[in-house]
């Protein structure tokens, strides 16, 4: 279908336009500001040129991250409670003013907006970040040597120490930013925070809250927040380099990603989390039993309901096992009370997406009368909708599935599933439990990074590995402090001949063995 | 019972409107109106019992007339309707499940098609051609999904005839006989069907005439192949690919294709060359016009044609970054008239770009304006912006009600500075789904750009 597209369109709240400071290791700075224009659903802002920040942006040494090393692990969580209080949404003017300008860029709606913010503050509940720290490094790690000796008895001491960091971060929500921050400071890593232009604001919130409270306290010294287009040569040509910066964090897949790529080389580590999608998977035998098909449908329905269906681990497709009988009916019945329970979960967890997808909608009307291959059910007002296919396979356009459009799927056995697991895919949704122990040695093979309990997808404990990979362990330079025992010497000019030719030169059998 | 001034109208367009293109543009609205009001009710009574969807959405709204123009709004198909076949009756070439799913969305009769022998895509499209004179046209859309459109034989040479009326010809120009019925190069892409109907309107079937870029010659089997191959990639599991192994082992023939492709382009290149100073119609897509237009322009080299020549862009960017000033860069680069249109392969129509850059609609496509939200009308007067909604009157192979997915602001009423009555639509044409936001926003779900940056190359065909 040709079009000419069209330029940029900014939309601006209220006809004002935001202004977006950078925040610089206890400075705000609102000076010397540039346009960024938006499009589509992101605002035009204006942010300081980052360009005129380049030097004092980044660490000029990596010895600058003593500061934090003089602060107690027990500091640090005292800095983050006294934060994660400060940001509470009705008393926070910065936060309010982040929330507001949110409600224009959000994909949800307002009441979900609100949801979140209220949220912000309590991931810094000390037990909770003390937690965290632990499952994910290690306190032990994190405060001090670990020492394990050897069988050779050599002993290695390991310690987790912070890196400097560049992240960029995604835009749906200021939990991001939140957590970006609070693993940065207990890792008592450098943090430059890159914002994306579908969120500036949140993160600036935050990182100037920091600032009013502790200006001079090491973690705030240790915080960066500046926006630039992704791609900006000017800027990333200067920062991205080794001297300056260990660690790239860049979520949201390719968007993010091809931006960096030119710059890494060895020194200069990148740790790019993808985006994904997450599916259910629900063996038949529920079909059989209204209590047990009703309790999958609620749990299905939260899966796809909770935020949306806007986050990675939203559930847009559920395969359920039929077996080699014809399931249509008893899967329509199945789809009938997904979409009931998805219609009666609560408003502060799910509603009605703010903004349903063209394109997703023809796709799915055109399917209401293809009755002899698909069902279904609702959607007529943008609300969500239950899709049957009534062959093995999911729509043809399953990538444009959101705004809580969830597609059931039968497929004959669990051997049919697992190849419609792949990369992408995160999370997957099991029920019952007796299905996820079958699952859990084999679905690894074909892409799968998670395994919950349906109903639990969008219960993230930030306490284990993301998206397949340790992303707190990654963030840190883990340093090797290796201990002998001493060994008597031969010297060499002593005119012992005795090193044996099978013994490796320098090592401590060669020298044992010299020296016996 | 059609009236045989509607008749006319709907079975030669051409003829009703003497071959005028002036006149296609100056009925006036009332009179249109009338005309289209009257041929819709005829399309409604003929096609309701031909096409199955068509009377199951008639059916679903209780709609058993269409008197006025509105009434055929609830009645429009989506335009994913040409795609909405299971993937897997593709994937596994279950072709006579393919000819049902089609059946219902044709008013030929396929009973009498047997698809069962077919292993291929155009194996099934030649079964339908020869089986039951339907041929059908296909196209690819940024999701890879493959669309499939029913047209008669007829449609096409209808179609192609309207389209030599409104490229050549410019309003308010009587046309000399060598714009209407004298031979004309034509240089285009190949089509996405089996003949070249608008070949052999415009060049009367004289050898040396029809100048194809058979560089972007491509069957469909192959194009469905590269896309499910771009998918797979995208996916991050090309060892899963959907496609049966006889196709999948094609794979080198793609490759091979590509690089034949860029050595026919410079033969092609040089052919158009070699036309300056003749009487061309060249239909192409902006990209390719500009990247053989700049180079040349740079060198000092411009190409002109006989009067009366006309180059016909239509198409988007399609995913290349074309600078501001392209058309400038090829209106310098030839010596001919430059015209863009904005059309699309479920369309009969050109709606061609008038010497004010307003695109005209011709009288066989009703044109509506709908709430992007609610696909409600929006009122067929003044200035509308919305989604862009046409009934196509020429074809009979397929119900002519198509929503699009493209936004477009649309002047009904006031006259266009060039003196055309048609109602005419603004320049700028945005895809409905782009509004999704710019190019610096990240998120953690996987959104369809992702697929749509793999399909690009798709719709460069």
């Amino acid at each position: 279908m040709p079009t000419v597209t069209g330029d940029a369109r900014p939309t601006t709240v209220d006809g004002t336009i935001p202004t977006a400071p950078m925040i610089v290791r206890g400075q705000v700075i609102a000076s010397d500001l540039t346009e960024f224009q938006g499009r589509g659903d992101t605002l035009t802002f204006r942010a300081p040129d980052p360009r005129l920040h380049l030097s004092s942006l980044p660490l000029s040494s990596p010895g600058e991250l003593r500061d934090l090393y003089a602060l107690s692990f027990d500091d640090i969580l005292d800095y983050l409670e006294e934060l994660g209080s400060r940001l509470d949404v009705r008393t926070n003017m910065h936060m309010q003013w982040a929330r507001d300008l949110t409600y224009a860029t959000s994909p949800h709606p307002k009441i979900l907006v609100d949801n979140d913010f209220d949220g912000a503050g309590l991931m810094f509940d000390r037990d909770q970040v003390r937690e965290r720290a632990d499952k994910t490094v290690g306190l032990a790690y994190l405060n001090g040597w670990v020492a394990t000796t050897l069988r050779d008895k050599t002993t290695l001491s390991v310690r987790a120490f912070g890196a400097r960091g560049v992240h960029i971060i995604p835009g749906q929500s200021p939990l991001s930013a939140a957590r970006t921050i609070i693993t940065a400071a207990f890792t008592r890593s450098d943090c430059i925070i890159k914002t994306p232009s579908n969120n500036p604001f949140a993160p600036v919130a935050i990182a100037w809250t920091m600032c009013e409270m502790a200006p001079d306290h090491p973690i705030t010294k240790h915080i960066a927040v500046g926006y630039w287009r992704g791609g900006d040569e000017a800027v990333e040509r200067s920062l991205y380099q080794p001297h300056l910066i260990d660690k790239i964090i860049a979520w949201g897949g390719f968007a993010s990603v091809k931006h960096v790529t030119r710059y890494i080389q060895p020194g200069l580590e990148l740790i790019s989390l993808d985006p994904k999608n997450s599916c259910s998977i629900v063996d038949g035998v529920v079909l059989d039993q209204e209590k047990a098909m009703r309790e999958a449908a609620l749990r299905i329905a939260v899966d796809v309901g909770a935020l949306n269906q806007v986050g990675c681990s939203s559930s847009r497709l559920v395969y359920v096992i039929t077996g080699e009988q014809d399931s249509v009916e008893r899967l329509s019945s199945l789809g009938r009370l997904v979409y009931e329970e998805l219609m009666g979960l609560p408003e502060r967890m799910s509603t009605k997406a703010k903004w349903y997808d063209p394109e997703l909608r023809s796709n799915v009307d055109a399917l209401r009368l293809q009755d002899d291959w698909y069902t279904v059910i609702g959607g007529g007002d943008d609300e969500g909708c239950v899709i049957v296919s009534h062959l093995p396979d999911p729509v043809g356009f399953a990538g444009l599935l959101s705004g809580r459009t969830v597609n059931i799927v039968p497929v004959k056995s669990l051997d049919d599933a697992m190849p419609r697991f792949n990369a992408y895919t995160q999370t997957v949704g099991v029920y019952p439990e007796s299905l996820k122990q079958r699952l859990v040695d084999i679905a690894p093979f074909y892409g799968v990074q998670r395994f919950v309990s349906l109903g639990y997808a969008g219960h993230h404990t930030w306490s284990g590995p993301h998206d397949g990979i340790e992303l707190e362990r990654r963030m840190c330079k883990w340093v090797v402090d290796q201990r002998s025992e001493p060994v008597p010497l031969a010297y060499a000019g002593s005119g012992n001949r005795a090193i044996h030719p099978a013994h490796v030169p320098g090592s401590a059998e060669a020298v044992r063995a010299a020296a016996s | 019972m059609i009236g045989s001034d509607v008749d006319q109208f709907l079975t030669h367009p051409g003829d009703y409107f003497g071959r005028s293109h002036t006149a296609m543009h100056s009925l006036e609205r009332k009179h249109l109106e009338e005309l289209q009001a009257a041929a819709l009710t005829a399309r409604f009574e003929q096609q309701r019992p031909r096409i199955a969807m068509l009377g199951r959405l008639a059916d679903r709204q209780g709609i058993t007339s269409v008197d006025r123009i509105e009434d055929v709004v609830p009645l429009l198909f989506e335009h994913t309707m040409y795609k909405s076949y299971p993937l897997a009756l593709l994937e596994r070439q279950m072709f006579d499940k393919l000819t049902d799913w089609l059946a219902k969305l044709t008013s030929a009769d396929l009973s009498g098609t047997d698809a069962t022998g077919c292993d291929s895509i155009a194996s099934w499209l030649a079964a339908l051609d020869v089986q039951a004179d339907v041929e059908m046209s296909y196209t690819f859309g940024t999701s890879g999904l493959m669309g499939f459109l029913p047209w008669f034989r007829r449609d096409h040479e209808i179609y192609a005839e309207a389209r030599r009326i409104s490229h050549l010809q410019r309003f308010g120009e009587q046309p000399t006989w060598s714009v209407l019925d004298g031979p004309v190069h034509y240089i285009s892409s190949p089509a996405r069907w089996r003949h070249e109907y608008f070949a052999d309107v415009l060049t009367g079937g004289q050898p040396g005439y029809v100048h194809l870029r058979e560089g972007a010659r491509s069957s469909p089997d192959l194009l469905w192949l590269a896309a499910q191959l771009r998918l797979a990639a995208a996916r991050g599991d090309v060892s899963h690919v959907s496609v049966p192994a006889a196709l999948l082992a094609r794979r080198d023939e793609l490759k091979a294709g590509q690089q034949r492709a860029r050595w026919l382009d410079e033969a092609w290149i040089e052919e158009i060359a070699g036309l300056q100073g003749q009487f061309v119609l060249w239909c192409v897509l902006p990209h390719d016009a500009y990247s053989i237009a700049a180079p040349r322009l740079e060198r000092g080299e411009r190409w002109s044609f006989a009067p009366g020549s006309v180059a016909l862009i239509a198409g988007g960017a399609k995913g290349h970054d074309l600078p501001a000033d392209w058309r400038n860069t090829i209106e310098r680069f030839l010596d001919l008239r430059v015209v863009t249109s904005y059309s699309m392969s479920e369309l009969s129509g050109a709606n061609v770009e008038c010497e004010r850059g307003r695109h005209h609609i011709p009288p066989w496509l009703v044109l509506f304006v709908l709430d992007p939200d609610t696909s409600r009308p929006l009122p067929r007067q003044g200035v509308q912006t919305g989604r862009a909604a046409f009934f196509d009157l020429l074809p009979e192979g397929h119900w002519g009600g198509l929503m699009t997915g493209d936004e477009v602001e649309v002047d009904f009423d006031s006259l266009c500075g060039c003196g055309a009555q048609s109602p005419h639509i603004a320049p700028r044409i945005e895809r409905l789904a782009t509004k999704r936001g710019g190019d610096d926003k990240i998120t953690c779900a996987a959104t369809p750009e992702a697929h749509a940056e793999a399909m690009q190359f798709l719709i460069d065909f």
